[in-house]
């Protein structure tokens, strides 16, 4: 469910309690529970269910690391897409801010 | 999702796939599980009948379900001797009450009533005895009575069907017979429903309460495949039985 208004220093983190990971090829699965609700996930938003389940991020703090992660450089990624993969995840329950999930 | 070995045309690729997430593409795809859309895969499945399957149906509800032939008797009526052969070589054996009461075969017709002037006649040859006398059962009695103030043409009673071979073999032969049935004789103590590749969908003859709502031939096709399912579970070999456990699992 999305979180509604945020700011942009709030916390985001992914519960890996909360879903089922399996790797297929190119792909993320990830079994949501509590939905019942099966996402494919490419290699982007798998890398920001990854980083936000180490540690709660900020958009801007967790841009770094995600990028990091598949190694990719600030400039190869559209601004604004990193945020916006977080609140797609946000919108089916994978993400939330930090309060929220606790 | 982690890959130490990439190169460049791989870097390349993830390049251009954020390219078309800025453009718009989603980078999350969601299969969802509503309940309703739960319901609609677990009733969904379908059940192909093996080609030539053939249900056979006694008064008791008893089935046998193999490809065997039988043939019919032009009084009405199966052969007593592919009767036989079937119930030997049937794949499944259900047992009394198996086939719901709408399966299971009706009363004998009749055939010869129509030359006579009314259907008590042929009972009466056949239950006199060498001197003449005879004796009614209650329900020949009633049978009898109807019968001559009537068009004729009526049923014997349900209860009063014959079995194998060894039984009463009913239809145009009559009833009573010992053991001696040779082929050409036949036996209307039988229901048979043919399927040819039949296509059925379980889920639409059950709601969501476990309701089963059963008609026409695939009917009893289900009823055996539920009866079966109850005492087999998924890992019989009844064609489809592992459908009709997932939608019996769902609806509990």
């Amino acid at each position: 469910m999305p979180a509604g208004p945020y700011s942009e220093d709030m916390l985001w983190a992914a519960n890996k309690d909360d879903f089922t990971l399996r790797p297929m090829e190119d792909v993320l699965l990830v079994f949501h529970k509590m939905s019942g609700d099966t996402h494919i996930l490419n290699f982007l938003s798998a890398a920001v269910i990854h980083v936000l389940s180490q540690e709660a991020e900020t958009f801007a703090s967790a841009e770094s690391k995600i990028l990091a992660h598949v190694d990719l450089t600030p400039e190869d990624c559209p601004p604004g897409l990193i945020k916006k993969t977080i609140l797609e995840l946000d919108d089916v329950g994978l993400v939330g801010p930090q309060a929220m999930l606790l | 999702m982690k890959n130490n070995k990439k190169t460049d045309a791989f870097l390349e690729k993830r390049r251009q796939l954020l390219k078309l997430g800025a453009a718009g593409l989603p980078m999350v795809l969601t299969l969802r599980a509503s309940a309703s859309e739960a319901v609609i895969s677990q009733l969904r499945c379908l059940i192909t009948v093996p080609s030539n399957l053939k249900i056979l149906v006694d008064d008791t509800g008893a089935a046998w379900v193999g490809d065997g032939s039988i043939s019919e008797e032009g009084g009405g009526g199966y052969d007593l001797d592919d009767i036989a052969s079937f119930k030997a070589d049937a794949d499944y054996t259900f047992p009394e009450g198996s086939a719901p009461s709408e399966y299971r075969p009706e009363a004998c017709e009749i055939d010869d009533c129509e030359d006579g002037d009314g259907s008590g006649d042929i009972l009466l040859s056949h239950l006199t005895d060498e001197q003449g006398n005879y004796s009614l059962t209650e329900n020949l009695t009633d049978y009898i009575a109807g019968g001559g103030g009537d068009d004729h043409c009526h049923s014997l009673p349900d209860h009063d069907h014959g079995g194998g071979k060894k039984g009463k073999g009913k239809g145009k032969g009559g009833h009573g017979h010992g053991d001696d049935h040779g082929h050409g004789q036949g036996d209307c103590g039988y229901a048979l429903y043919v399927y040819d590749n039949s296509v059925i969908t379980p889920g639409n003859y059950v709601d969501e309460s476990g309701n089963w709502t059963i008609s026409g031939d695939d009917g009893l096709f289900l009823a055996l495949s539920l009866a079966y399912a109850e005492e087999y579970g998924p890992g019989g070999s009844w064609p489809g039985v592992s459908c009709i456990v997932s939608i019996l699992n769902y609806v509990g």
